[in-house]
């Protein structure tokens, strides 16, 4: 999933970076106000965090921008103004949660965690599917409990899949998902990806449960019960 | 009453040299029985010659009068008498000398002569009548001269204390948030005051204005860069020691910063002449909690007032309930309730929160409501919000109660005061 961070420190948001990509993120990263608008309407962000004390567009005036263009991805804003003013006009504006800094790592993926959920209709951070369970919070798969071992962006590719199940993603609405803006992209690594996911249910005697449409993408299909 | 008995003499004229008679009476008051003037005519030796027809009343005969003349001493002719008698009767006597006809007088005969005194007695009624009257007339006047002395008098304070009243009345606005200075025009001995005082409190409120901001950014400055090293050395599992000591360094710093932070909130001024309105204030809080906890899915109940205004500013506002809120959605099971009572008749505002959360420790939570509390001291998450709200409480003279329902739960009361007073 694509996580965007609006931040005007630069360690804080290189860290923060770091964090949410290794919990399984593509972070795009942006600096101030305006690059951070720009980022939200041209990429397709998954989830965004946003500090409000920001440069250029403050935090609450770039909230309310995204919200104007109908784009409806959860925010998270980061403050380190106790000021319950500037929570309740954060969360008025469109957020959907905040953090105070300086904050527990673990606090802020869960949160993450846990907005993207509500977002894709799912309420556990578990979201199981058939005999595939997808385990957002310690980022893991297993089948019919047993694990199962992928690779960062197969993970990304996996969840993406599955936290739209039933609905058709295309190869570059999935490559926008589970890249940042400045990877360098292989064309058909989407189709490598899914190949290597295939081979690994299976392995586990797990049916194919990716179904490819012709010139439209691929789908998660979703066991009937 | 001299006039009278010169009419009486114009009209007189001796007889058989020895009585007076009159041609006529001039005077009505003379004629008429008990007409209240009466005349007589008095020769030398005490007789009376002549009585006017108005005497036939006087107390009936002429007894009275020789009772009331008897009492008036002999004057010379030509001299003119004016008595009061004990009773109240006027009396005018005025002695003349009439000359009697002598046939047989010569020019070395000496001249007869008699004195006649004539009398006349007034009864004084229309006198004191007239008095009485004059009197009352004088009272009354004056009675309604001194009351409409003392009406314009208080006509003419009420005028000149108006500025004072309108200037009272005006500072309870202030003290009540209603009005954030006086702006009514003064005379120029109050306009020098009223001025000063908005000048005051303009400098006061941009002041506390100042004052939190500066601190405010100083925060951000410093918070914003703990964040990034509390969260880049949590990324960094190369050498533990050297994280783990890191990282007591790093919330050391976090906690003197959240505690400094806190003694501003303390040491903060109050804000003057401004109000908020609270019932949207706590639905906007709630808006907010119910958004942030959604998947805690917690029940709310709110009994509150269409309107209620706290002579608080809005910022301080939102921290009060912010903090008391939170702490409620966070430390409840599922359930959540506030009562909000104006109490315009008592003077101060009653807010009451309860969840049906663990019961928290009461001695804990005094503690930290305590003033001064050093962070480092106090426990993490609700220690914090409700000292922030303790502080306030104090700035602004309200109280906090804490108590644990018997049905479980925890309740927390406030009482907030809807006019600042002046703290001695």
């Amino acid at each position: 999933m694509r996580a965007l961070i609006i931040e005007d420190d630069d360690l804080l948001r290189d860290t923060l970076g770091a964090i949410l990509t290794s919990a399984g993120y593509a972070c795009d990263l942006a600096a101030d106000g305006i690059d951070g608008l720009y980022c939200a309407t041209e990429y397709p962000i998954d989830l965004a965090v946003v500090d409000l004390g920001l440069p250029g567009k403050n935090g609450i005036e770039l909230i309310e921008a995204v919200r104007t263009q109908g784009l409806d991805f959860p925010i998270l804003i980061l403050t380190a103004r106790n000021d319950w003013q500037d929570k309740v006009k954060g969360l008025e504006a469109g957020a959907d949660d905040y953090l105070t800094k300086p904050f527990n790592n673990e606090e802020l993926l869960a949160r993450l965690n846990a907005l993207l959920r509500r977002s894709k209709g799912y309420a556990s951070p578990v979201i199981k599917l058939g005999d595939i369970v997808l385990d957002s919070a310690a980022q893991t798969v297993s089948v019919n409990q047993q694990p199962l071992s992928v690779t960062a962006y197969e993970y990304r590719l996996l969840a993406c899949l599955m936290l739209n199940a039933g609905k058709v993603m295309s190869k570059t609405v999935l490559t926008d998902h589970i890249y940042e803006e400045e990877a360098d992209r292989d064309s058909n690594v989407i189709e490598v990806f899914i190949g290597r996911l295939r081979k690994k249910l299976a392995d586990l005697d797990q049916p194919d449960c990716i179904e490819t449409l012709r010139g439209q993408g691929y789908r998660f299909c979703v066991p009937l019960e | 009453m001299m006039l009278q008995i010169r009419l009486l003499l114009a009209d007189s004229e001796l007889q058989d040299n020895s009585r007076v008679e009159l041609d006529q009476v001039r005077e009505p008051r003379l004629t008429v029985p008990g007409g209240g003037l009466y005349a007589v005519i008095q020769a030398s030796n005490g007789s009376f010659v002549w009585e006017s027809p108005s005497i036939a009343t006087l107390n009936t005969n002429s007894t009275q009068i020789k009772t009331i003349t008897g009492n008036i001493p002999a004057a010379s002719p030509g001299q003119q008498q004016f008595y009061q008698t004990d009773n109240g009767e006027f009396v005018t006597a005025f002695s003349i000398v009439f000359e009697k006809d002598n046939p047989a007088a010569n020019n070395q005969s000496p001249v007869l002569s008699e004195i006649f005194t004539y009398l006349l007695i007034d009864s004084g009624e229309d006198y004191r009548q007239q008095l009485g009257t004059f009197r009352n007339t004088l009272v009354i006047g004056m009675g309604i001269g001194i009351a409409v002395f003392i009406a314009l008098q208080l006509l003419l304070l009420k005028w000149l204390f108006e500025p004072l009243r309108s200037m009272v009345r005006e500072l309870d606005e202030v003290q009540r948030g209603e009005r954030s200075a006086f702006i009514e025009k003064y005379p120029r001995e109050l306009s020098l005051l009223t001025s000063q005082l908005n000048h005051f409190i303009d400098n006061e409120n941009r002041q506390r204005e100042r004052y939190r901001n500066t601190l405010s950014d100083l925060a951000h400055s410093l918070k914003t860069p703990l964040a990034a090293l509390r969260s880049a050395l949590s990324l960094d599992n190369s050498q533990r020691k050297y994280v783990r000591s890191n990282m007591e360094q790093i919330e050391r710093m976090e906690q003197i910063v959240a505690h400094q932070l806190r003694r501003t909130t303390q040491n903060a001024t109050t804000g003057i002449g401004q109000r908020s309105e609270i019932v949207v204030l706590i639905r906007r809080v709630v808006d907010a909690l119910q958004k942030v906890y959604r998947e805690k899915q917690v029940e709310l109940e709110m009994t509150m007032p269409e309107t209620c205004f706290l002579p608080w500013p809005e910022d301080d506002c939102f921290e009060l309930l912010g903090n008391l809120l939170d702490n409620a959605f966070k430390y409840c099971d599922r359930r959540v309730s506030l009562t909000l009572d104006p109490g315009q008749s008592q003077g101060f505002a009653s807010i009451i929160i309860e969840n049906d959360g663990h019961q928290i420790d009461e001695a804990q939570t005094q503690r930290i409501l305590q003033r001064g509390v050093r962070l480092d001291e106090s426990a993490e998450g609700q220690g914090i919000g409700l000292a922030i709200v303790g502080a306030l409480l104090e700035q602004y003279q309200g109280k906090l109660t804490f108590s644990k329902p018997t049905n479980g739960g925890n309740r927390l009361e406030l009482k907030i005061p809807l006019k600042l007073s002046i703290k001695q």
